[in-house]
């Protein structure tokens, strides 16, 4: 007690190491765990079977909807004849697919370091050509984590239908669940990855197995056409296309496009590959696409084989009514039966899980570049870009909501951004063979040139045929985006320039002529006294106290105080303020200190800490008005000079009653 | 554009006048009207036929809904038998009424200036006590405000039934309209509130007497006891009080006590009157009291002789029935019957209005006792006390959305609070006779003694009989809200008690040994050149220019540019902050420097300060993050240097093809 009443406190030496966490800080730590400092960035080195199941989940998981997105579009329209027209669809993706690995086969060469769709339109084309990549592949991976974690649900639910209603508030919980994780800083690390990614391509590689013995032997079920909630057939025609138009069949193609997302995921990650990089990447990525196309191809054949229809609710899914027909119902079936399930809805988890690598690594670059906030630059408590990670699940988590976590409703959407940037990457690196003319470019051209052409000529089916059914927002999103994201990198270099001009001159410009101080003062107090305290110690031309008077008769009173503490040699400035506005009268005092444009002023307010938070509400914040009035003037200096209340009970003595 | 360009910038001399107003400000202007100055706050001094006007909206408003809430108590036990008691009961309560006046005219003559309930138990009891005055009186007006507009939308609604399922959203309409109106001042002015009092008067008047004219010839109608959505009736007899229990009757009895609220109104407002103020204000208060007590009395005669039985949802009111009974369905009937109804819903209306003068005034006499909230005392933009203003209207709206705007579940949380400060305040006037023994005190003790009984007996009645519908909300939040209240002022009294202490010495200390100057740099710009040139105008012992680096390669290329730029003389230093919370390695800088206690720190931040809003998103908040951490340090003085930047750059380069633009290549 005593010792609080000396003026000026000086902080005991003893505390000076003792700062103690803010209890934000401390809550943070403990759902994050410790903070890990900026030299831990790890750079992992993977081998091929690691590098495979971190970078194949996206890739893979595709094919765990994009049969039953096929039947989707042809079951209504021609019926049973859709069986006829699967595998042929699923035949010429996979020929797409055969074109795409080839191509990326030459990215990964040219671009060892980072391949990105980003990067490698930026450096062929310029950097506004790289904006729509980058807001076609962002959109895409918003896409990945909504329809993943969608088609994870719609895997979950089928094994558990009592759980169909809650499918969105799952879906959601996912999104969660992987955030949650990754602001944790969750590795790249091949354990975690390994695991369900084998896991579920084993379960495949058991279904086709189990799938293609049955049929030699001639056992294959076929499945029950007379469920309830089945998509409702259409009629078969005759012809070439069984009577499916052209457009339908596109459109089909279209909708089975979303099993070669994810086939980029390699490219972008060369250098996580053990050396030689770029030969492992390269093998590896062949290794996935044959994977996949093993997959996509065998679960094709097999529903088309077996006749199942998807539901129009699209649970159970068509994997799972595969995986339910061909192991059967007995014991060792059904057991098999949930694995597959588990293993599908793992993979997918996963699938999302690879977005939040890639989006805020996406964003960051961007960012670096001026062309998204700055904020997203930041690394967080755990080295991770964490404000890309919130923006990507806020973003995913409205349109889980929005389609009611439909990965039907998703398709559409997901396709267009997808093959929108493997064309820019594509075309890009096409132009990299013809500018750099490296040894064998020529072969480089035709690949890359074909790969292109063929992207560009999906993406076109995928808008013209989907365009009704959700493409729209996609087309009209990514230019949106684009001039956005133009006129921020505008603002930014604005800014930039006028910071810049002429730095040297204004860094060694002469002082102004006159420095006046301005202590506001509300009444004499403590705090008031320790700003004057202050003021002194800054040696000004002119210094003065000021007390804006909104109320007269307190005032007065503080006026007759001075006079009478004898604080004459700091001449007291009342200003009237008839009006009550305090800032505003303030803003006019300094402002006419400041009109000859020779003079720096500093002003002064005494701020009071309050201990708690509930303290402080007892009180206005005038000071805190005043200083945003005056943040309009240039060479108006505010200063919070502090004062802080005592800990614990300093005045008990304090009786109401002798008010 | 060219003269920006050469540091530093004056402010153009000109300019000086030349500071716009704030947008909001001007939104303020538009919506509010424009700003009062302080010195035009009127002291309008009432003759009687207005000053009744002003004041008794409250209490004769009362009179709208008392009868139905005895007949509400009664009919449902005792049926019909509620009839023969229901006059009785009234009566009882003008008795009380009677007391009440001669009470308060008491009060009148020894508080001429200002004997609210709050200051005569201040007075006389402390202010302590006056919290509990305060406390009810407080709960009081929010139910006020609640209770009145309620009755207001149910006359409303009884005239228009389509109106009914917009019950809540009508009632919260008015509390804003109200509201609305006293933010831009409305003003206690006499005709403003003299059309719709002397209305609604004339109305009641003219309802009675043609009841009266009606009961006298013989033909006054009966109610129909047969329409939909009546009170069931419940069975009397022939016994004492007709079977109804003591219980009951207490409970209707406790239930009339709405009907004399805001009989203190005048008391609290004498200084309003013309001189001679206390002789105008008692005389006031015996006419408002004989007013009500002949509305009070007439209606619920009519409503006994015609047997009108309360509806079950409140709607329409009992006074709508009686109205419609006595004017009959002619086409004069019916011009008599919306009249009554629109002066009924514009006194209710009104008496919610009284309370947002009351209320924003005695929590503004509690605030600068430091019970209340500082902010409470401030006088807004059209010398209202709008803080106060808007606190009411947010806390009505609660309770309105509480009860669904019904006034049966409102009433039994009305009165307690009311008869509490009666209680209180007789009370006070008591121990005041004791105290200064003026001539013809033992007349005022009886008075004032008895009023203090009568109103404690009722409040504890009331408190019983209708704890378990309600009052023991009212009953638990007033001791509540008083612990909280002497709690909020045991903090003011500990802050001021340490700010003032020693204060003369304090102002008058040396200044400390040392000055440091600390420049927070991010990059080299126009911003950081402002806070390096703001910075040597201080003259510190020590100048700093210090870099936080979270980004290491950021950093190396600051210093590369420090060199380069020739600033050799300040030296840059360069703090590692291998965890990237800058704004804790800025904290942990200032608390080493500071520790000696002897040492002075400025902490100058640059500031950008953009055009608009969006621009501001693009970066992030570093420089508050590190202003709010060191706030926590003594003798660490925040810097705010601020740099503007323009309003259009025009020469900015296209995007497209600009070298200068800066690229950074992938990680």
């Amino acid at each position: 007690m005593l010792t609080r009443a000396a003026p000026p406190r000086p902080l005991p030496p003893g505390t000076l190491v003792e700062l103690p966490e803010e209890p934000t800080y401390r809550l943070k730590r403990r759902l994050l765990g410790r903070p890990l400092h900026t030299d831990q960035l790890a750079h992992e080195r993977l081998g091929k079977p690691t590098a495979l199941a971190v970078f194949a989940s996206d890739n893979l998981s595709s094919s765990a909807y994009a049969t039953e997105e096929i039947l989707h579009v042809l079951v209504p329209v021609v019926g049973l004849a859709a069986f006829s027209l699967v595998v042929p669809i699923t035949g010429a993706m996979l020929l797409v697919l055969g074109i795409l690995i080839l191509s990326y086969r030459q990215t990964i060469k040219a671009y060892p370091s980072a391949g990105g769709a980003y990067v490698v339109t930026r450096d062929n084309f310029g950097i506004v050509p790289a904006q729509v990549a980058g807001v076609a592949l962002l959109l895409g991976y918003v896409l990945t984590v909504a329809v993943s974690v969608a088609a994870g649900a719609a895997a979950l639910t089928s094994t558990f239908e009592a759980l169909h209603p809650y499918r969105v508030g799952i879906a959601c919980a996912f999104v969660a669940v992987i955030l949650f994780g990754n602001l944790r800083g969750v590795r790249e690390s091949g354990k975690v990855f390994a695991v369900p990614t084998y896991f579920f391509m084993l379960n495949m590689a058991v279904l086709i197995g189990v799938g293609l013995a049955r049929f030699l032997t001639g056992d294959l079920p076929t499945a029950d056409l007379e469920q309830e909630g089945l998509v409702e057939l259409g009629d078969p025609g005759t012809g070439l296309l069984l009577g499916a138009s052209a457009f339908l069949v596109m459109r089909a193609f279209a909708q089975g496009g979303a099993a070669v997302t994810g086939v980029e995921a390699i490219s972008n990650g060369v250098p996580a590959f053990k050396p030689p990089e770029w030969r492992n990447a390269r093998s590896t990525l062949v290794v996935m696409g044959a994977a996949l196309g093993v997959m996509f191809f065998g679960l094709s054949a097999l529903a088309a084989e077996m006749q199942v229809v998807p539901h129009e609710d699209g649970v159970p899914t068509v994997i799972s009514e595969i995986g339910g027909l061909v192991y059967g119902d007995g014991l060792v079936g059904q057991v098999l039966y949930l694995c597959l399930q588990a293993g599908t809805t793992l993979i997918l988890i996963l699938a999302a899980n690879t977005s939040y690598a890639d989006f805020p690594r996406l964003a960051n670059f961007q960012a670096g570049d001026s062309f998204l906030p700055r904020q997203l630059t930041k690394r967080g408590h755990r080295l991770v870009f964490s404000n890309g990670m919130l923006a990507l699940s806020a973003a995913s988590l409205v349109l889980v909501i929005g389609t009611g976590a439909s990965v039907q409703r998703l398709i559409p959407m997901y396709a267009i951004g997808v093959f929108l940037s493997f064309t820019m990457s594509q075309a890009g690196m096409t132009r990299h063979h013809l500018r750099l003319k490296e040894p064998g470019w020529r072969l480089g051209v035709v690949i890359n040139g074909v790969g292109a052409a063929v992207c560009a000529l999906v993406c076109a089916i995928v808008a013209a045929t989907q365009f009704t059914r959700g493409a729209w927002v996609i087309v009209v999103v990514v230019p949106i985006l684009v001039v956005l994201l133009l006129r921020l990198h505008r603002q930014y270099v604005a800014e930039d320039v006028e910071l810049e001009r002429d730095v040297h001159a204004a860094a060694t410009a002469p002082i102004m002529r006159r420095h006046v101080v301005l202590v506001f003062i509300d009444q004499l107090d403590r705090s008031s006294a320790r700003a004057i305290q202050y003021a002194r110690s800054l040696t000004p031309d002119d210094l003065r106290a000021v007390h804006v008077a909104a109320d007269e008769q307190a005032a007065a009173e503080l006026a007759d105080e001075w006079r009478r503490l004898g604080l004459a040699r700091l001449p007291l400035e009342l200003v009237e303020c008839p009006d009550r506005r305090v800032p505003r009268a303030a803003l006019e005092v300094v402002a006419a200190a400041l009109a000859d444009g020779q003079t720096e002023v500093s002003v002064l307010i005494p701020r009071r800490l309050y201990r708690r938070a509930w303290h402080r509400l007892l009180h206005d914040r005038t000071a805190d008005d005043i200083a945003e009035a005056l943040a309009r003037l240039a060479h108006a200096n505010v200063t919070f000079v502090p004062y802080h209340f005592a800990e614990g009970e300093a005045v008990d003595t304090v009786d109401v009653a002798a008010l | 554009m060219v003269t920006q360009l050469a540091p530093p910038q004056p402010l153009p001399p000109s300019g000086r006048l030349d500071l716009p107003e704030s947008r909001a400000f001007r939104w303020k202007n538009r919506l509010l009207g424009r700003p009062l100055h302080t010195d035009q706050l009127e002291h309008e001094r009432l003759g009687k036929p207005t000053a009744l006007a002003v004041f008794a909206s409250d209490n004769l408003s009362s009179s709208a809904y008392a009868t139905e809430e005895i007949l509400h108590v009664l009919v449902p036990v005792i049926g019909l038998a509620a009839f023969s008691l229901v006059v009785p009961i009234t009566g009882a309560m003008l008795v009380v009424l009677g007391f009440l006046i001669l009470s308060y005219r008491q009060t009148i003559k020894a508080y001429p200036s200002a004997g609210g309930a709050y200051v005569v138990t201040r007075d006389n009891f402390g202010p302590t006590a006056a919290q509990v005055a305060g406390a009810s009186l407080l709960t009081d007006y929010i139910l006020t405000v609640a209770v009145s507009t309620a009755a207001g939308t149910a006359a409303l609604t009884s005239a228009f039934r389509d109106l009914q399922p917009y019950t809540v959203q009508i009632a919260i309409g008015f509390v804003i309209l109200i509201a609305y109106g006293n933010l831009r001042g409305v003003r206690e002015s006499g005709k403003v509130f003299a059309v719709p009092t002397y209305f609604f008067m004339g109305n009641m008047a003219l309802l009675i007497t043609v009841g009266l004219v009606r009961f006298l010839m013989g033909d006054l109608p009966h109610a129909d006891l047969s329409a939909e959505g009546l009170l069931e009736l419940g069975e009397g007899s022939d016994a004492i009080l007709y079977g109804a229990g003591l219980a009951v009757a207490l409970k209707a009895f406790a239930s009339a006590g709405t009907a004399v609220t805001g009989v203190e109104a005048i008391s609290n407002g004498v200084s309003a009157f013309k001189v001679p103020e206390w002789k105008n204000a008692r005389t006031t208060l015996v006419v408002m009291g004989s007013c009500l007590g002949v509305m009070f009395l007439g209606l619920s005669m009519l409503a006994a002789q015609m047997e009108v039985v309360p509806f079950e949802d409140g709607i329409p009111t009992v006074i709508s029935q009686v109205g419609d009974l006595v004017y009959g369905g002619g086409a004069v009937g019916t011009i008599l019957y919306f009249s009554l109804q629109a002066g009924t819903m514009l006194i209710l209306v009104l008496a919610a209005n009284t309370s947002f003068a009351d209320f924003p005034r005695l929590a503004s006499f509690q605030a600068e006792d430091s019970f209340l909230p500082r902010q409470l005392t401030k006088r807004g933009h059209r010398l209202v006390f709008s803080n106060g203003v808007i606190t009411l209207s947010l806390a009505a709206i609660v309770v309105l959305l509480g009860t669904g705007a019904r006034v049966q579940r409102l009433i039994p949380l009305y009165a307690i609070g009311v008869f509490l400060s009666f209680t209180l305040s007789q009370a006070g006037m008591t121990r005041h006779h004791l105290r200064l023994k003026e001539p013809g005190w033992r007349v005022g003790l009886a008075i004032n003694g008895i009023g203090a009984v009568l109103s404690g007996v009722i409040c504890i009645v009331f408190a019983v009989e209708k704890f378990t519908q309600g009052a023991w909300m009212i009953v638990i939040l007033i001791p509540v809200m008083v612990v909280v209240l002497l709690r909020l002022h045991h903090q003011y009294v500990r802050e001021e008690h340490e700010l003032v202490e020693d204060a003369q010495r304090a102002a008058s200390a040396p200044i400390l040994r040392r000055h440091v100057v600390l420049v927070f740099v991010d990059s080299i710009d126009q911003s950081s050149a402002r806070a390096i040139q703001y910075a040597r105008t201080l003259t510190p012992d020590e100048l700093r220019a210090v870099h936080i680096a979270a980004d290491q390669q950021q950093a190396a290329k600051l210093a590369d540019d420090w060199r380069r730029l020739g600033l050799a003389r300040l030296p840059l230093e360069i703090v590692d902050c291998p965890d990237r919370r800058i704004d804790r390695a800025a904290l942990e800088l200032v608390a080493e420097i500071v520790a000696d206690g002897q040492t002075e720190v400025s902490i100058l931040l640059p500031r950008r300060l953009y055009r608009r809003a969006w621009h501001k998103l693009l970066h992030d908040r570093t420089a508050d993050a590190i202003a709010e951490a060191v706030a926590g340090l003594p003798h660490a003085n925040v810097t705010v240097v601020p740099y503007h930047l323009q309003r259009s750059v025009t020469s900015v380069p296209r995007v497209a093809g600009d070298a200068s633009a800066p690229v950074r290549t992938g990680d």
